[in-house]
């Protein structure tokens, strides 16, 4: 089993098993056009912490079979394992999500948006706002004139 | 530091596509970029309760034709209306793919026959109620010949009375050839007339269907329907409430019906004065029939029953309800659950309780064939799902 040499935004280099990392299909391809060799991967968007914690999940599914149906992936609950694996601080969640939109770890990303679907469910936008540290950058004017366009999907 | 404000907006979009109607609408007040994200998937189904709200938001609404285009199905099932506000409704959005319209709406030819020439890109229309005629369906079929799903109950009415009564009227749906779901029930004789009258001349030509379902018909729309059908791809069928029609006479219909359409694995006949004769055409016509529902047709016996099941290899549900088939006379069911394969009532001839069989499942008919060993073990959850059971409902 071949390994493949990892590099970090942050300079920190992580070895792993060539099929695990070819979980990422952004990694794949690049072993794809270089073929074998012995300099390490820069990976200039992903921090070490993020980038372990990718390789963790990459490694605990490196044998999952290719999910190439997306209605199936996108329908299918979120396991135990990864329930607890993004059990995390908002920041994290949101490197990783980032990380594997970067990388092209689709089922990983899945995951992800699942998480933070879930999170958002039953709540008001304020609350969205709140929970999430997001600034309202719409004019009274805008928000009054989405809620008027929009009236028609107001829950009843 | 990251926050979910500043994730790209196709990273949004992947968080809000899963989320209900309720949640998207609150997201689109989140910020710009959830407005952004979330509106296609917001305006991809209106399901809508209250017409007059719509028309508001369409007026109001200062990029009405850029969220048209998100727009696939309005759904006005639960909307009361006027035929001024459907056709308002339909016109903002051409692109509609699928329309749903049900009773309690007073829908008439007026506003009806116009929808297809605004959305001519209609791949499934529903309309329960209202009263439309002939004119409507030569619209549709003028237009629409996307047209891939069409659901009709209890709305049409004939028109022979005002016109001359003429074999040459001309078909209305001829050139809707990708029709693959066809379902017509509960109108009364003058609807089974007027469908007669417009489509009969129609069914040869729609060769790409899979799925018909025709309940409460007229004895003559179902003979000529029947003796003229030729549906290559046909599989899935309801046929039941057959008003008028002997019962050696419909053995002999379905008989011809069935030997020209092999690849049916689903049957449904409840309710059409059904013997054993037809379930021995059945099992020679259908080798590949999966589901059955005979429910409701008393003439059937156990015998006949006992028969069918060791002579049809693939039936996993085979729906005996009110069929006056005894539980006593399959004692080998007794060996596993039959809570939910038998319903206790009293029995006509001796007016003593009694179990009979209600809906076999796949258990219950490998019990019966005796085979516990082949190919069915692995597969232990498909049974007929509901949804499945429910085809010709639209939703």
């Amino acid at each position: 089993m071949s390994n493949v040499r990892l590099l970090s935004s942050d300079n920190e280099e992580f070895v792993v098993q060539k099929e695990v990392a070819e979980r990422s299909v952004l990694i794949k391809n690049m072993l794809e056009d270089v073929g074998e060799t012995d300099s390490a991967i820069p990976l200039p968007n992903v921090t070490a912490k993020v980038l372990k914690k990718v390789i963790e999940w990459c490694d605990h599914h490196s044998s999952d079979p290719v999910t190439t149906d997306e209605t199936e992936r996108r329908t299918t609950d979120i396991d135990e394992w990864d329930q607890k694996f993004m059990e995390v601080d908002q920041e994290t969640l949101f490197d990783i999500i980032l990380a594997a939109n970067y990388l092209d770890i689709k089922p990983l990303l899945d995951v992800g948006c699942k998480t933070v679907a879930n999170m958002i469910k039953g709540k008001t936008a304020e609350e969205i706002r709140k929970i999430f540290n997001i600034v309202n950058d719409f004019t009274p004017e805008e928000e009054a004139q989405i809620r008027k366009e929009n009236e028609w999907a107001e829950d009843r | 530091m990251t926050v979910l404000g500043i994730l790209p907006i196709e990273v949004i979009t992947l968080i809000v596509r899963d989320v209900s109607r309720r949640d998207l609408y609150q997201c689109a007040l989140v910020n710009q970029s959830f407005h952004t994200a979330t509106t296609p998937f917001l305006w991809q189904t209106l399901r809508i309760h209250d017409a007059t709200t719509l028309l508001r938001c369409f007026s109001v609404h200062t990029r009405l034709a850029m969220v048209a285009t998100h727009v696939r199905t309005i759904d006005l099932q639960h909307c009361h209306m006027t035929n001024d506000q459907l056709l308002s409704i339909v016109a903002c959005i051409p692109q509609l793919k699928r329309l749903f319209l049900s009773s309690g709406t007073s829908i008439n030819d007026s506003s009806f026959r116009l929808i297809p020439s605004h959305c001519p890109q209609l791949e499934s229309l529903s309309l329960a109620g209202g009263s439309i005629t002939r004119h409507s369906l030569e619209a549709l079929g003028q237009h629409c010949h996307g047209l891939r799903h069409l659901h009709l109950r209890s709305c049409l009415i004939s028109t022979s009375a005002t016109m001359a009564f003429s074999s040459s009227v001309p078909a209305a749906l001829a050139q809707c050839t990708k029709l693959e779901k066809l379902a017509l029930g509960d109108f009364d004789s003058g609807g089974w007339l007027a469908l007669e009258e417009v489509m009969a001349a129609d069914v040869s030509c729609f060769v790409a269907l899979t799925h018909v379902a025709l309940w409460r018909g007229s004895a003559n729309f179902i003979h000529r329907l029947l003796t003229t059908a030729q549906w290559p791809r046909l599989t899935h069928v309801r046929l039941d409430h057959v008003h008028g029609l002997r019962h050696h006479h419909m053995n002999q219909l379905l008989a011809r019906f069935l030997q020209t359409h092999p690849h049916i694995t689903w049957l449904e006949l409840s309710n059409s004065q059904l013997t054993d004769e037809v379930l021995e055409t059945i099992m020679e016509a259908l080798p590949t029939l999966v589901y059955l529902d005979v429910s409701h047709n008393r003439a059937i016996t156990q015998a006949g029953v006992r028969r069918f099941l060791l002579q049809c290899p693939l039936l996993t549900t085979f729906d005996l309800t009110s069929c006056d088939v005894p539980l006593a006379t399959f004692p080998e069911l007794m060996a596993i659950n039959i809570t939910t394969l038998c319903t206790r009532r009293t029995s006509s001839a001796n007016r003593r309780p009694m179990l009979y069989l209600t809906k076999l499942n796949k258990t219950a008919i490998k019990t019966i064939r005796r085979d516990d060993d082949d190919v069915c073990q692995h597969d232990n959850d498909d049974d007929a799902k509901d949804s499945d059971i429910r085809w010709w409902v639209t939703d």
